[in-house]
Parts: structure tokens; sequence; C-alpha cells
């Protein structure tokens, strides 16, 4: 009995020992890169958000074409990237289902989405829990205050938006010599449009104007002949206003038909007015609108022409605002990757070792910066980028063009508008 | 601090005229709701079906407007003369091939198939015209005419005046033409009209029919003002069903005048309280109604 013990003992001995040696051997082995990395577009491709999702995926298929033909992830042996695209529908559970589908069938190094925010925050749920990569181009400011370690936001965030719409009226006031004292406010009611308005209310605030008016709407609204009335009775040298699109359409036609034009309507959030689905929509009646977009269209640099040539091939239209947050959130995604190669050439895939090397990114040039509004992309522990800004397009002869920032501006802001009644 | 400001007019007069200016604005809207619940009442009050892809026929009528408008250059206004036979035959097809189907079924089967009828249309216009939101960007009828304090847009006012014109063309027809008393017939007593000779298959599918095909006049209205994407029948089937159950069955002036209650509650809601709070009123006396008076304010049946 005793000596069936003994070898017994000896057995598990040797099967402990065993295994242990197996399993150093493994971790101390260097990590085998796979022939290509996968990565997630996870987008809404359908409903009501579509418009925005199909745009975002190919702004980021486009991205991934070139970084194959400048050569792949160079540090890690000019591996190859492949784009999996995952409609992560309307609503919350379809976007975290969208994301468990994308990395059960497809195991990406990380995902691109979801644009609406309340979609990034539900799938973040789950790319957390699995430690995937998630680059967002969601722009409500607490996307990035939930703590999440494997979440990054190069663009700007919808409160620098509300501020960079309040900040253009008043240097282009500043510059055409209007007096600008009195604002209105007005945004739809989701998480999106109060973030855009907070930024906008503290710029007013900041800035010394006088809010005369300030409402917040549901998107879907039917007829807004009420709030323009009141816009007009409160007398505001500029409105400031974060539609989500298809409003922007309504409110246009309304300002117009009612003939209660005030000196600028300011778009922020860069939903409506300016992109070329609602200047298509509006025709002319989109004259003088402007909007802030977390994209530069116009940037003048190779990339930039390169990318907006490619994007218009395939739509016939310049690049969205989508489209061309996630040609540029791409881009720095594989910075970071490269970096992680250099940083951790035993290990560069773990999701940790990727977030160190996104925290120790500081990148000032190469085809991220060139396509960015801003020429600085770092992250910080929360994982936005301090130095995004938004631009400011204006639709002007027909064509959304770049007015602000100034120094960089594609033409000269048309301000105030031509046609205001009051 | 957002949304809690102080209305503008701080006077009381000012306070009046904004009351006055949005009871005419709800007034107009409200007669457009009264059009689109008209052809909700006759499927719903002839063959016992809710049919909840109702607003998505809006929505369906509103592309074709602006299909019509952009590529035969046609006037807003005008087009349901193209859109009005078209819708009518898409009903006639559709109650043969799905809603004839579950005439026998039980309530449940019928609600299913009318929401599946809702998505499909609903893919569909994403397919057609892709998630983008449609608009017309001119039309004849665009502009304001100011009487005393008060400003009245064109699109809405016509919108409005074709509205009652129109529901009331088909009271007349309902009242007045064989077809229509064996519409009413049918309604009141299936058994009773069939023995009468009626068809009750051609008398159901030219319900239908017309039950679509107003939603053209609707939508061609509504497009004067408004623009179109994909996800909004949703909205306008809802706010129908609510003015149906406010009129109750069988009424056209009921359906006006429910209508008008809608558009000045929504109305007064959005410009004198908070424009949020728009839907809640409205469903708010959807449930008023349904606990009080089951019927309707003004149903015979």
């Amino acid at each position: 009995m005793k000596k069936l013990g003994f070898t017994v003992f000896l057995l598990v001995l040797s099967m402990v020992f065993v295994t242990y040696v197996f399993s150093a051997g493994q971790a101390e082995a260097k990590r085998e890169i796979p022939d290509k990395l996968v990565i997630g577009s996870l987008e809404p491709l359908t409903g009501a958000h579509a418009v925005f999702g199909s745009e975002a995926k190919l702004g980021t298929e486009i991205a991934v074409r070139h970084i194959n033909e400048a050569g792949g992830i160079k540090s890690l042996g000019g591996v190859k990237l492949e784009v999996a695209a995952e409609d992560c529908g309307e609503n919350a559970d379809t976007a975290k289902l969208g994301a468990e589908s994308l990395i059960s069938k497809h195991k990406p190094i990380a995902i691109v989405g979801l644009y609406i925010s309340r979609l990034t925050v539900a799938a973040s749920e789950v790319t957390e829990r699995e430690k995937v990569i998630l680059m967002v181009d969601a722009l409500v400011d607490s996307v990035t205050e939930m703590g999440r370690r494997y979440l990054f936001r190069p663009g700007p965030k919808a409160s620098q938006h509300g501020k960079s719409a309040v900040e253009f009226v008043l240097g282009a006031s500043k510059k055409s010599g209007t007096n600008i004292q009195r604002v209105a406010i007005l945004n739809e009611d989701s998480a999106f449009g109060r973030s855009n308005a907070m930024g906008a209310t503290e710029s007013a605030i900041t800035n010394g104007l006088t809010i005369v008016y300030q409402r917040e709407y549901p998107y879907d609204i039917s007829d807004v002949s009420s709030i323009i009335n009141d816009i007009a009775a409160a007398k505001p040298d500029f409105v400031v206003h974060c539609p989500y699109f298809m409003d922007a359409i309504l409110f246009a036609n309304t300002f117009k038909e009612s003939g209660k034009i005030p000196k600028f309507i300011s778009g922020m959030g860069a939903c409506g007015y300016t992109d070329p689905e609602s200047i298509n929509a509006l025709g002319t009646t989109a004259e003088y609108y402007s909007n802030t977009f977390s994209y530069n269209p116009a940037k003048d640099t190779a990339q930039n022409r390169k990318f907006v040539e490619d994007f218009r091939k395939e739509t016939g239209h310049i690049p969205t605002e989508a489209g061309g947050m996630d040609y540029y959130i791409t881009w720095t995604l594989k910075e970071a990757l490269e970096l992680s190669g250099r940083l951790f050439p035993d290990d560069p895939l773990n999701p940790d070792n990727i977030r160190k090397a996104f925290l120790q990114l500081d990148l000032q040039s190469g085809p991220a910066v060139d396509t960015f509004p801003t020429n600085r992309i770092t992250f910080t522990e929360t994982g936005d980028n301090p130095h995004a800004r938004a631009v400011i397009l204006q639709v002007i002869n027909g064509e959304p063009k770049v007015v602000w920032p100034f120094d960089t501006a594609e033409t000269t802001a048309v301000f105030p508008r031509p046609d205001t009644t009051y | 601090m957002i949304g809690s400001q102080p209305r503008p007019e701080s006077s009381q007069g000012g306070v009046v005229q904004a009351v006055i200016q949005n009871i005419i604005n709800g007034t107009m809207m409200g007669c457009i709701y009264a059009l689109i619940t008209l052809g909700l009442s006759l499927i719903f009050g002839v063959m016992n079906i809710v049919n909840f892809a109702h607003g998505d026929f809006v929505m369906i009528s509103m592309y074709f407007t602006f299909w019509a408008s952009s590529l035969w250059a046609i006037e807003t206004v005008a087009t349901p003369l193209i859109t009005f036979p078209f819708l009518f035959l898409f009903g006639i097809l559709t109650y043969y091939l799905i809603i004839h189907k579950t005439l026998r079924e039980k309530y449940v089967i019928q609600i299913a198939i009318t929401v599946g009828l809702m998505t499909f249309l609903r893919a569909v216009a994403q397919l057609l015209w892709k998630a983008s939101p449609r608009a017309i960007s001119y039309s004849i009828v665009q502009g304001t005419f100011v009487i005393g304090n008060y400003t009245i847009m064109m699109s809405r006012f016509t919108s409005a005046v074709v509205s009652v014109a129109v529901i009331y063309l088909f009271s007349l027809f309902l009242n007045h033409t064989w077809q229509g008393r064996a519409i009413r017939a049918a309604s009141d007593d299936l058994d009773a009209a069939s023995l009468m000779g009626i068809s009750y298959k051609w008398t159901y599918a030219l319900a239908f029919g017309l039950g679509t095909a107003i939603t053209a006049i609707a939508g061609g209205m509504l497009m004067t003002f408004q623009q179109v994407d994909p996800t909004m029948g949703l909205r306008f089937g809802l706010l129908s069903f609510c003015i149906l159950a406010l009129a109750g069955l069988g009424t056209t002036l009921g359906i006006i005048i429910s209508g008008v209650i809608v558009g000045i509650a929504e109305s007064l809601a959005m410009g004198m309280w908070d424009p949020r709070a728009s839907s809640l009123v409205v469903y708010m006396i959807f449930i008023l109604v349904l606990w009080l008076k089951p019927r309707g304010l003004f149903g015979r049946k």
C-alpha cells in the first residue's frame, strides 16, 4: 500500500514538473505574429445611423489599403492588416452582440467604431472584458470617462465641438466688424447634443455672451415652427445648434420659410448642414450654414489628398466626418502597433503592451497627423487626445469649405449671412 | 441650465401672442395628422385590422413624392396625381397578397403580419434610398403670410387646407356613392352586407387600397416642408393610433377635431413648456381617453 502511495506521489510530482517546464518554456518563447492582423470595423450599417456607419467603415477600409500598400506594420515583420466588418445595429444589445460576434469570429487586434456614443458605451463593456483595443469615433465626452483601459479616442470630443462653434463665430464677427452679443443655443436631447451644448454654453459664458434662448428637443421632431418663432422673439445675434442630421433639414427649411434668419447659424457636432447628404437634400437652403468637423478634408498634405481622392472615387463626394475620422484613427492604431512592436518585441500584440504603446505615442508627423485636424496626437490615461480640435466647414456655393481655424482655412467665411433678417 | 431658460416673451401680451401662434401652428399640423389617420381609420374600421405599417406607408409615399418631384420635376403639391394611383394599387396588392390571408387568423397573427410589413417597408426604403434623409429644396407653396402679429407658413397652411378638403371629399364618397356605402355597410355588419350582394373581398381590398392611397396625399403635403428617412414612419404610425383612439371609429369630423387637438397639444407643449414634453402630452391624452372613453370622443361603434 505504501509502495502504491509513493508511486502515485511520484506520478503527480512528475506531472506538475512537466506542466511547469512546458508552460515556462511557452512563456519564454517569443509570441508568434500571425500572417495577418484583423482590424474590426463595428459600425451601424443598418437603421437610422447607417448613413454614418457605412462611410466610417469605408474610411477604415481605405486606411487599411493604404497601410498595406505602404508595407504593413514594419516592426512586426511587415504583417498586413485586414478589415472584418460587423453591423452594430441601432441599440445597445445589438452593439454588444456585434462586438461579441466580431471578437469570437475574427479575433481582431482592435475594433474601430461605433460612431454613436451610446452604442460605443455598450460595446466597450465587451471589448474591455475581452481586452480588445477599441478605437472610438464617437464624440460624447463621457465615453472616455468610464475608466476603460483599452479605449482610445484620437478625435475631438463633443464639448470641444461646441466650444469651437462659438469661438469661430466670435472670430468671424471680429474680422467682419459685426457686433455679436446675444446667442441662442439649441440641441437635440441625446447625450451627444447635450455634450455639444455644454461646450458651447461654457464658451459663451467665458466669452461674456448673453444666452437669450436655450432649448433641447427630440431629434424626431416633426414641426419646429414654434421653436423658430421663439428664437426670433428672443432676438439672438446667432444660433448655435447641434442637430442630429434629419432634424437639421427641418430646421434649415423652416428658418428659410419663416423668413426669420439670425446673423448666423452655427452647427456643432458634425451632424447635418454641411455634409454632402444634407447639402444634397437642402439644395440652396444649405448655403452659409456651418458645422464643426472632426476631420479636415482640406488639409494640404499629400496623404490627405490621396485619401480624399480615393474616398471621392468610391462615393462621389469628399470624406464625411465619420469617414475622415476612421481613416486617421486606423492610421493612429497602426502607429501604436508599430511602437508596440519596437517596445515589446517579445509580445507586441498583448493588449496591455499595446495600451502602453498608445500612452507613449507622440505623433507629430506621418499619415495619421497628415489627415488629423491638428498636428499632434498623444493620449492621456483616459484615452483622450489633449491636442484634438475641430475645424469649421461652411457651405459656400454649394460646397463645404474649411473656414476655421483661420490660419489653415481653405477660404474666407461668409459672415454674417447675407440673407439675415434680424 | 439647459432647457431651463425663461420664455423670451416676458410680457403678458407676448405670452398670449405665443399661445395663439402655437395654436395656429398646431391646428395646421393637426389637420395633416387627421388626413394620415383617415387611412388608418378606414382599414381598422372596415377590416378590424390594426395596421402597424400605416406610418411606413406615409414614409413610402414621401419617398415616392421625392422621386416624382426630383426625377420628373413635378411640383410637390401635384405629385399625389401620380403617387395616389400608385399607392392605391400597392394597397390593393398588399391586401390580396398578405392581409386577406390573415382575416380569419387571431389578432396576434395580424399584428405580426403588419409589424413584419412595417419592417419590410423600412428595409426596402433603406435599400432604395439609403439611410440618408431626402428633401425637396423648393416648392411653390413655401413662404409666409402675416395676419396681424401672426406668421403663417404657406406650406403648412396649404397642407392643412388640402387635408381638410380631402377628408371632406372622402366623407362625401362614403355617404353618397355605392362603393362608399358598401364600405360602410361592410364595416357595420359584414354578414348583412354580404347578403345584400356586397362582395366583401373587393370591399375590403378597396378599403385597404384607399386607406393606403390617402397616405400619398399626406406624404405629398408633408414633403413640402419636411424631409424623409426610412425610420420616420413609426412616429406617424403612433400619432395616427393616438388620434384614432381619441376620435373613435366611423367619424370623419371626429378625426379632424382629434387631429387638431393632438396638433395643438403637441405645439403648445413644444412652444410653451419644453419640446421634449410634446410626446408626453400627446400620449397622456391617449392614455386618458383610453381610460375614460375607450370608444373615443366621437366614435359611433
